[in-house]
């Protein structure tokens, strides 16, 4: 009986923790035919072990050659990767600017290239 | 007096005719100079007494004529340069087409395989480097295809 107040404060404590957490949304990865978007978070966190999305860029010093590719994969295994030979700037911005805290949305053509990168970095990704 | 007639009017003739000369040069000197002045020189360079702001003018139009300078050496460097583009305008040695062909040949190797992890990533993008531009854009296609028809299977989240 002497053990109800601390069970009750840690209790309280929780709450008041899950309380201020700060507004969260989640976006689960989804994969289409021409495009793919998701959260990175919440394809790390989510309880199926198949989703994922991210970007990576190439560049070399003894090449003039560079690209940037994105892929994704939804809970069901669907997958879609593209990639984009000799980008302009600000689609490897785009793509570079990826962090935990990233939705990404993108397009891809009948060929496979990447044809639109949008990232959006907020806290309530996370 | 038909003499002094003629004198009058001969110094009109001159006169007139010097008087459009100098009239041409001055437009064509003032069109030149308005056609090759840099941006950054149409900020006035003399100095300027410090304002009621506190600011000195002349350091202020110091500052903008260097953020003018700074954004069209910005512009310059984000286009394709000469140099770059000149590039892939030179013929390949026989060396260095031998050696795409058989960077090319390898990616075909590694696709082939069926199986894409982090060890042909990294094989990939050392033959990826050698590859022409034309190369390196169709071997991309082709492991992009691979990859989203099955054909080739991912055995990492960062294919390329």
């Amino acid at each position: 009986m002497k053990e109800l107040p601390i069970i009750a404060s840690v209790v309280a404590t929780l709450a008041v923790q899950v309380a201020n957490a700060g507004y969260h949304y989640s976006t689960p990865i989804t994969v289409g035919t021409g495009g793919a978007y998701g959260g990175v978070h919440s394809a790390r966190t989510s309880s199926d072990s198949n989703q994922f999305i991210g970007c990576a860029a190439y560049g070399a010093v003894n090449s003039s050659s560079t690209y940037v590719a994105c892929s994704a994969r939804d809970s069901a295994g669907h997958s879609l990767y593209c990639a984009t030979y000799n980008p302009s700037f600000y689609v490897w911005q785009a793509a570079m600017s990826v962090n935990q805290a990233s939705i990404i949305i993108f397009n891809v053509d009948s060929s496979y290239n990447c044809t639109y990168i949008y990232v959006s970095n907020s806290s309530t990704n996370l | 007096m038909v003499r002094l007639w003629s004198v009058c009017a001969l110094s009109v003739a001159i006169g007139a005719g010097v008087g459009w000369a100098l009239h041409g040069s001055s437009s064509a000197d003032t069109n030149e100079a308005q056609a090759t002045t840099p941006v950054a020189q149409l900020v006035p360079s003399r100095p300027q007494p410090a304002g009621p702001s506190g600011l000195d003018l002349a350091q202020l139009h110091a500052a903008i004529r260097e953020e003018l300078a700074a954004a069209s050496m910005g512009q310059a460097a984000n286009k394709p340069s000469a140099t770059t583009a000149a590039k892939e305008d030179v013929p390949a040695s026989r060396e260095l087409v031998a050696q795409r062909r058989e960077a090319m040949q390898d990616i075909q190797t590694l696709m082939a395989s069926g199986e894409w992890g982090d060890k042909e990533r990294t094989e990939f993008q050392q033959k990826f480097a050698v590859l022409d531009p034309e190369q390196a854009r169709q071997a991309l296609q082709q492991i992009m295809k691979g990859l989203n028809n099955g054909s080739i299977q991912a055995l990492t989240n960062v294919p390329l």
